[in-house]
């Protein structure tokens, strides 16, 4: 969800995006497995800070680091800071000529 | 309207009359009740839909059933995520999918799990060596979307299943 909202979801506001409620999966760009680094990634889950804390729910929350971390591999690779999302690969490789 | 007679999960159905336009996925989930097939992106983009399709010379593939005429499948054999547990015991796969905690919202599992399935049926035929067997997962389950996982942990549990019985899905010494 972060590597789409990072890398792949060009959404216009109101009629000349989604909001024209046409969209589907062909306009809506969702990250597939092929995009992403499967036998490399390891999910490491923090224990609770305290023994007896309450289950909390995460959702969407955890997304907010995903696009500055990717950004920053961007930057780290490319030595380019990009101020708009998403960064796209015509981009990148705008960034690399 | 058109007659189907189908057999799901290895129990004949029909022959019955269907309109053409009938979907699989309606006919599924709308006239038998079959609720685990769900219905997706409803333009065959993202694979929640889809059904294990057996051919009479022992090999399967997948089918999205969203934008697939019931009608189509007249004379098929075809498996659902119902018939995946034998006698009330879950098919290795789907206990790897539970033990990996492999999916959360749960609605493009019963794909996944048609997928793999699939796959796993066909490294049993044909195994493949380890070294390409990571590409090998992820050509396989690549046009299945998921949302919430970021599909890591589909991959690991497929990869455990084939793994644990690597004499059966797996070249030797490779």
């Amino acid at each position: 969800m972060g590597v789409g909202y990072a890398l792949l979801e060009h959404l216009p506001p109101f009629e000349d995006g989604p909001g024209n409620g046409q969209w589907n999966l062909g306009q809506y760009l969702v990250a597939r497995g092929s995009d992403l680094p499967l036998h490399d990634l390891e999910i490491e889950v923090l224990p609770p800070a305290t023994p007896n804390e309450h289950p909390k729910g995460m959702a969407e929350v955890v997304m907010i680091p995903v696009v500055p971390a990717l950004l920053n591999a961007i930057f780290d690779a490319t030595g380019r800071r990009f101020q708009s999302l998403p960064v796209t690969p015509t981009m990148l490789k705008g960034a690399l000529a | 309207m058109t007659t189907l007679a189908i057999k799901i999960n290895g129990r004949a159905h029909g022959p019955t009359d269907v309109s053409d336009d009938l979907t699989l996925n309606d006919f599924l989930r709308e006239y038998l009740g079959m609720t685990g097939t769900k219905f997706g992106c409803g333009a065959a983009q993202c694979l929640s839909c889809a059904v294990i399709v057996d051919n009479a010379d022992g090999t399967s593939f997948t089918s999205p059933t969203c934008v697939v005429s019931a009608a189509s499948f007249n004379g098929k054999s075809i498996r659902t995520v119902e018939g995946h547990a034998k006698d009330g015991k879950l098919s290795a796969l789907q206990t790897a999918f539970i033990e990996k905690f492999a999916f959360q919202c749960g609605y493009c599992t019963a794909g996944f799990l048609n997928e793999g399935q699939v796959l796993l049926e066909r490294l049993a035929k044909k195994p493949v060596a380890r070294g390409d067997l990571e590409t090998t997962i992820v050509e396989a389950l690549d046009g299945h979307i998921c949302r919430c996982t970021g599909y890591v942990k589909y991959h690991e549990a497929v990869r455990d299943v084939i793994l644990a019985d690597a004499k059966r899905y797996l070249i030797a010494g490779l």
